[in-house]
């Protein structure tokens, strides 16, 4: 009931100011201090990390990832599973490669790329809401729907002929030293900030995921909110695709699932930094740059292709459990 | 004597539920134990089944005497079988595996289960029940009764060596009347066979017939304890309520004008922007019908403070769904202020147009845990404070030191809070809303006593200001306390409504009982 500890909690004064200093970056930041360590350790290790090519060649490789992350945190906000977003990719790509292929030009194969990612995105949002089925096997149906339709528009061949200047352009050129579309996904970044943390959409989308039940009591209308949830994850998986087709001037029919588990290693390694506890923006790139770095470091000190994924599900597990744990600590 | 309780006392926190309590079962008869809410019943249950053990007395169980129960595994070995509420049933699967869940799968030398002994084997005990159900039923497909009774086989099936002791805790409360019956009427043939059953129910006329002997127990001490006849209804209501004073509360007049400094910060009123007509009543029901309501009309006027009372099957828990906008009606009509809901209304047409219901079930429909103290008091309003977080956070310092939610903090996790203060902070997220009426369903359950005297104070502040009030209590000594009339609800209708002489604890019991 009434608490004598609080008035302890609030005047902890300054003695204690440098002490809670440490906390907090234990608290909130120990995935970012890890990724300052880890380039820290490459930079000593080798003098191949931190040039300005590597780096900048480290960060547009992630541009198409980070916002299939993103893709996958909107939902997850919402307390859905989006299992659609690899295929979805791969789809969306192969149509934008067939429709230039075809001849069309970027103000005809971006809109229809995003507009095909929305209507996915809806159709994902109305099987759960509407149908209440699961999202994880909605969305894994969807996905598996959409690989079938990636191989049928491309035959089972990589186009590599035909993507729209435009889109290479963006994919390939650099503004101020980084790619184009690495300041684009930043841009996106600060965009999808603004919206999770300062709208009242966003922190509907919390309170949805927090208790559905408790929403909806509220007055919150969460089905339509989930269903607006799917789109823009279809629409962050779109502008991806757009991304990815620029960056190679192809498409495989092969690309997309390889990047689903990532995205979902990223989101969930997310929810230890930044806003412990929440699925969030600004963890989820952090999670990205650590996995990146490592990623990058090991290659360039000649590890074995094998290492790789070990060091990925390595940090992923360590992060949620050491961050399960400091929770557990700070209840007590 | 089969078992025995002797001085038993249990204490949570300082507080001291069971005082002293004296209770003994004979072989063969069906013991009645009688309570109102929080009377100790649940406790002195719970110390007889093993889970709970008592700070001081002793049980006596057979020829041996223990100080405690160390496990509801111990209670079964000892000849305690208990039945709940909830029958132990998993619907998806057939009766004779749920019963194989408890008493295990008979399995051949391989391993393998040998499906036609288990269902031979539940096939046996049903018949020894004399039940006329398949063991290859789904459990979801039994009835109500069957449920009960399979639950009760099990339950007696659990304890190996001859049973000492049934309890039935509540078991009839969700059963309907003719289900019940059923049920009993099997309940009283185990006793005829030598069992000590002990029985906990709110329903008295189930025990006209059944029951030998009644203990009742009011304040976690024995009030009454004798042979079931001597007592009529009247009398074992009377004891279970009690004729001590009622609790200051009344008198205390909180003049505090908390829910209007609330709405300063929120920078509207009510009435504001909802066409509403000075002396218009702000709710009135006609007619309405849904599961088990048939029929029900009433209106609140602005200012009003109304009880509604009732039992369990008489559609009390209807109401407040029916009225936010969680459940569809069948039928009539539902006005607030001067607006006609439609007929299919979800919770943000009812919030619109100033209906706020404080639902029943606080951990499952109170506030999100997860999320701060600000952002559940806010959760209605999101749109309303967007760009406006200084009016955000001058509303939620109104909310916390107007309504003393205790740790004072507005960005600790929902889930810190006690009940009590959480019942607080969700009080003032829904006259955040503007509310002409607010339906609170149950709001005191698990809430204490300090808490509970705060939430009628601003209840009565906010009738001040022409709120209406609907409130849903299954304690009549709270409906007595801070209602202005109060309507007692029965086989879904307004049986009578019970205002000034005529409201009183006892009366509101009494209709609600008989």
């Amino acid at each position: 009931m009434s608490n004598p500890d609080d008035t302890v909690l609030r005047s902890a004064g300054a003695p204690a100011a440098s002490r809670s200093f440490i906390r907090v970056v234990f608290e909130k930041y120990a995935t970012l201090l890890l990724l300052v360590l880890l380039a820290i350790g490459f930079n000593f290790a080798t003098d191949r990390f931190l040039t300005t090519q590597n780096l900048t060649n480290l960060l547009v490789v992630q541009a198409v990832i980070s916002c299939v992350a993103f893709a996958a945190i909107i939902p997850l906000i919402a307390g859905e599973f989006d299992l659609s977003l690899g295929n979805m990719i791969g789809f969306l790509a192969m149509l934008g490669a067939v429709l230039g292929q075809a001849g069309y030009g970027a103000a005809i194969v971006v809109p229809a790329m995003i507009f095909a990612g929305i209507v996915a995105g809806v159709i994902n949002g109305l099987l759960t809401v509407k149908f209440e089925i699961s999202s994880f096997i909605a969305t894994l149906g969807t996905g598996i729907l959409l690989s079938g339709f990636t191989f049928a528009l491309s035959s089972g061949q990589v186009i590599f002929s035909g993507v729209p200047p435009i889109i290479t352009y963006i994919g390939q050129e650099r503004f101020l030293g980084l790619g184009i579309t690495v300041w684009l996904t930043i841009i996106i970044a600060l965009v999808l900030l603004y919206f999770t943390e300062h709208t009242p959409l966003g922190r509907k989308l919390y309170a949805t995921g927090g208790s559905e039940r408790v929403a909806f009591l509220a007055g919150i209308r969460t089905g339509r909110l989930k269903i607006l949830a799917f789109a823009l994850s279809g629409l962050l998986v779109a502008i991806g695709a757009i991304f990815d087709l620029g960056q190679s001037g192809a498409a495989n029919p092969g690309f997309g699932p390889d990047l689903l588990l990532p995205a979902y290693a990223a989101a969930f390694l997310g929810v230890t930094s930044y806003r412990p506890g929440y699925y969030n923006i600004p963890g989820t790139i952090i999670a990205i740059l650590l996995l990146a770095v490592g990623f990058n470091g090991l290659n360039l000190l000649g590890a074995p292709f094998w290492v790789q994924p070990i060091f990925n599900g390595a940090v992923l597990i360590i992060a949620v459990v050491t961050a399960r744990a400091e929770a557990r600590h700070i209840k007590k | 004597m089969a078992v025995a309780g002797e001085k038993l006392t249990k204490s949570f926190a300082g507080v001291r539920v069971l005082d002293g309590v004296d209770i003994s079962l004979e072989k063969g008869e069906v013991h009645a134990l009688l309570g109102a809410n929080g009377s100790g019943k649940s406790t002195l249950v719970k110390i007889l089944t093993g889970v709970y053990q008592p700070d001081s007395g002793t049980i006596s169980v057979g020829d041996r005497v223990l100080p405690a129960i160390d496990s509801p595994y111990e209670a079964g070995g000892l000849g305690i079988a208990v039945v709940h509420q909830e029958a132990p049933l998993i619907d998806t699967m057939t009766v004779a595996e749920c019963m194989a869940l408890f008493r295990g799968y008979p399995t051949s030398g391989a391993g393998r289960i040998r499906w036609r002994s288990l269902h031979d084997q539940a096939a046996e005990l049903l018949g020894r029940f004399r039940l006329q159900i398949s063991p290859r039923q789904l459990a979801g497909k039994l009835s109500p009764a069957e449920r009960a009774l399979v639950a009760l086989i099990i339950a007696l099936d659990q304890v190996k060596s001859g049973v000492e002791l049934l309890v039935l805790d509540e078991v009839t409360a969700s059963l309907p009347e003719s289900q019940a019956a059923m049920f009993l009427e099997r309940v009283g043939e185990i006793a005829k066979a030598g069992t000590a059953i002990l029985m906990v129910t709110h329903r008295l006329a189930e025990l006209h017939g059944l029951a030998q002997r009644v203990t009742v127990l009011r304040d976690g001490r024995v009030v009454h304890a004798g042979p079931a006849g001597a007592l009529d209804d009247d009398g074992l209501v009377a004891q279970m309520i009690g004729t001590k004073e009622r609790p200051a509360s009344r008198a205390v007049q909180g003049a505090s004008g908390v829910v209007r400094q609330l709405w300063q910060a929120v920078g509207a009123r009510p009435a504001d922007g909802r066409g509403v007509q000075a002396d218009d009543a702000v709710l009135t029901v006609a007619g309405l019908k849904g599961e088990a309501l048939d029929g029900v009309s009433f209106a609140v006027r602005p200012g009003e403070i109304v009880g509604v009372a009732g039992l369990a099957d008489s559609g009390i828990a209807e109401l407040p769904a029916i009225l936010g906008g969680m459940r569809a009606r069948r039928g009539g009509t539902i006005r607030i202020g001067p607006r006609t809901l439609p007929t299919r209304v979800e919770p943000s047409d009812a919030i619109a147009a100033g209906l706020a219901v404080l639902p029943a079930d606080r951990l499952r429909n109170g506030g999100i845990g997860t999320l701060s103290v600000a952002d559940n008091v806010v959760l209605p309003q999101f749109d309303r404070f967007w760009h406006r977080r200084g009016s955000e956070s001058a509303v939620l310092r109104e909310v916390i030191s107007g309504f003393d939610v205790r740790p004072p903090s507005a960005r600790i996790l929902f889930d810190k809070l006690s009940g009590g203060n959480q019942q607080k902070a969700l009080l003032g997220k829904w006259l955040l809303t503007r509310p002409l009426v607010l339906v609170l369903d149950d709001p005191t359950s698990g809430v204490d006593p300090g808490a509970r005297e705060k939430i009628f104070e601003v209840l009565r502040d906010g009738a001040r200001e022409g709120l209406g009030i609907l409130f849903f209590s299954t304690e009549p000594e709270q409906l007595a306390a801070i209602c202005g009339r109060v309507l007692v609800l029965k086989d879904g209708k307004v049986a009578t409504e019970l205002s000034g002489a005529t409201l009183t604890r006892e009366s509101v019991s009494q209709w609600c009982y008989a």
